[in-house]
């Protein structure tokens, strides 16, 4: 294998880790919050007060209701913050307030808010990237693309690097329980030359975002709620405001929530595949590497001598045409001389 | 299905996306993540990059062509910052520029001995060998002529050749 492909093979397996796309998500949502929350600054904490008022009067914990104040109260510091890390603090902060509270009432049982969240069931993320050498890239994609189908999954991207080397990255999802049939079916088909399998357990941020998105539904019914009994048209579209505000959180937190469901119900297999006219399997005695090192020097010679045949022949047409052209001028120029002569 | 049509009909549906954010997070966050740890070699600051480069898209009025043009602009911002963020923490204190020891490549010497080439040549190399861009592409990203780029490339090569057992990619 060259160097360069033990570089390529490397920095396959670098991945952005999970917190990271996290803190990505959270950055966005704050982002789409602050510029809206600038035109609301005081309707934010009166309009918490009053859905705490509401969600005390139905029954809900104290500790709940006290979360979502502070959610309010570091949603409006957030207007002097300096960038996104100190906005990622504060959420990271009352994420855990929330987080602590809201497991206590379903350990305690206390609480009439009925959608517990299940954390007996881990979540973990599955994923595999392999490098692997095949003798033809086309049929190696199309043999990847069968076994991916018959186990239930689904292609998500094929980047082909060089046509001329025969080099590509194929990405595919297989449903989880099925990763390790489909790494059999990749060892039958090709030379994996190496192999990498990583589980990360987000079951933390899981429960994060779930906590975050039953907070925003509650939050959402109290605002409802607020909405039937406006009299003024400002109050209504005040309140109609912060509700797209809290309706545009809940989504982008169901949607991660969805991305995550996805990424634990299907493993992420990332192929690397180089196409080698001959694949060199591995035996470090001498005479394998005698015999190695030998079939490389005759395989080498003879592509080299077969890549000059096919410059000459292929170029044999613009020899022709030099040719032609330089004769050419021989005879003008030999004729121009006999004419002075 | 065949690799060719495959790429068409990823091409296909970003131009029908309208959320660029959610397509280069879904498909760039890696590619962002792995062009700021090759720049900045410890994880703290590649990550503190990572969220910067999608913070400046969040702020970008930007139109993108396609999602080619979009992956070029993640990268050259993501370059950028780390140029920048280098460059400060060298005005501050020329020891806090050094690099960490932390073996964010598991101490491989092929990556090690890239990523000790000049900031133009180990962009070069990761730009050209690992993402498939050609010279002329390079020098759009790194802001630099094609022939500066080829020469970038050649030297990165030969200084590799020195480094290395059998050179970078010699046959």
């Amino acid at each position: 294998m060259m160097n360069k492909d033990e570089y390529i093979r490397e920095l396959d397996g670098i991945k952005a880790p999970e917190e990271l796309k996290q803190r990505i998500l959270e950055n966005k949502n704050s982002s789409v919050a602050k510029t809206k929350k600038k035109k609301n600054k005081k309707l934010i904490a009166i309009l918490a007060s009053a859905a705490a008022i509401v969600i005390v009067f139905t029954g809900v914990s104290k500790s709940f209701s006290n979360a979502l104040f502070r959610n309010a109260a570091s949603n409006v510091d957030d207007f002097s913050g300096s960038g996104y890390s100190s906005s990622k603090s504060s959420y990271a902060a009352n994420d855990s307030a929330a987080e602590n509270s809201f497991s206590e009432e379903s350990v305690s049982g206390s609480t009439p808010y009925s959608n517990k969240i299940n954390v007996s069931e881990r979540k973990v993320v599955k994923d595999a990237s392999l490098y692997v050498q095949t003798k033809t890239l086309s049929d190696f994609i199309d043999s990847v693309n069968e076994s991916t189908k018959s186990l239930g999954g689904f292609s998500e991207s094929i980047n082909i690097r060089s046509y001329e080397s025969g080099s590509a990255e194929l990405t595919v999802r297989i449903p989880a329980e099925k990763l390790d049939e489909f790494i059999a079916s990749i060892e039958k088909s090709a030379t994996v030359k190496s192999k990498n399998i990583s589980s990360e357990d987000i079951t933390d941020s899981y429960t994060d975002v779930d906590s975050h998105i039953k907070a925003l539904e509650t939050e959402e019914k109290a605002l409802l709620n607020i909405l039937e009994k406006c009299t003024t048209v400002k109050d209504t579209i005040e309140v109609q405001n912060r509700l797209s505000e809290v309706r545009s959180q809940l989504e982008n937190y169901k949607s991660q929530k969805a991305n995550m469901d996805s990424q634990v119900s299907y493993s992420k297999v990332t192929i690397s595949v180089s196409e080698e006219k001959r694949i060199i399997e591995t035996d470090d005695s001498f005479s394998s590497r005698l015999k190695t090192k030998f079939e490389d020097s005759v395989y080498n010679i003879g592509h080299f001598f077969e890549n000059l045949a096919v410059n000459l022949l292929g170029g044999i047409l613009y020899i022709l045409i030099i040719g032609a052209v330089a004769t050419g001028i021989v005879l003008i120029y030999k004729k121009s001389r006999k004419k002075r002569n | 299905m065949k690799a060719v049509e495959k790429e068409e009909q990823v091409m296909t549906v970003f131009l029908r996306e309208d959320d660029i954010f959610s397509f280069a997070f879904d498909h760039y966050t890696d590619t962002v993540y792995r062009v700021a740890l090759n720049n900045m070699r410890n994880t703290a600051d590649a990550q503190d990059i990572t969220q910067e480069v999608f913070v400046r898209l969040l702020e970008s009025t930007k139109v993108f062509k396609d999602a080619q043009h979009l992956k070029a602009w993640l990268i050259r911002v993501t370059i950028n910052l780390c140029h920048d963020e280098f460059r400060r923490k060298q005005r501050i204190s020329d020891a806090e520029a050094e690099f960490s020891d932390e073996a964010v490549f598991d101490g491989n010497p092929v990556v090690e001995a890239v990523n000790s080439l000049p900031e133009n040549y180990r962009n070069t190399i990761y730009l050209h060998y690992y993402e498939g861009y050609t010279a002329k592409e390079i020098g759009e990203i790194l802001g630099a002529k094609e022939n500066t780029v080829l020469s970038w490339l050649s030297r990165a090569r030969q200084k590799l050749k020195e480094e290395l057992a059998g050179g970078f990619d010699d046959e």
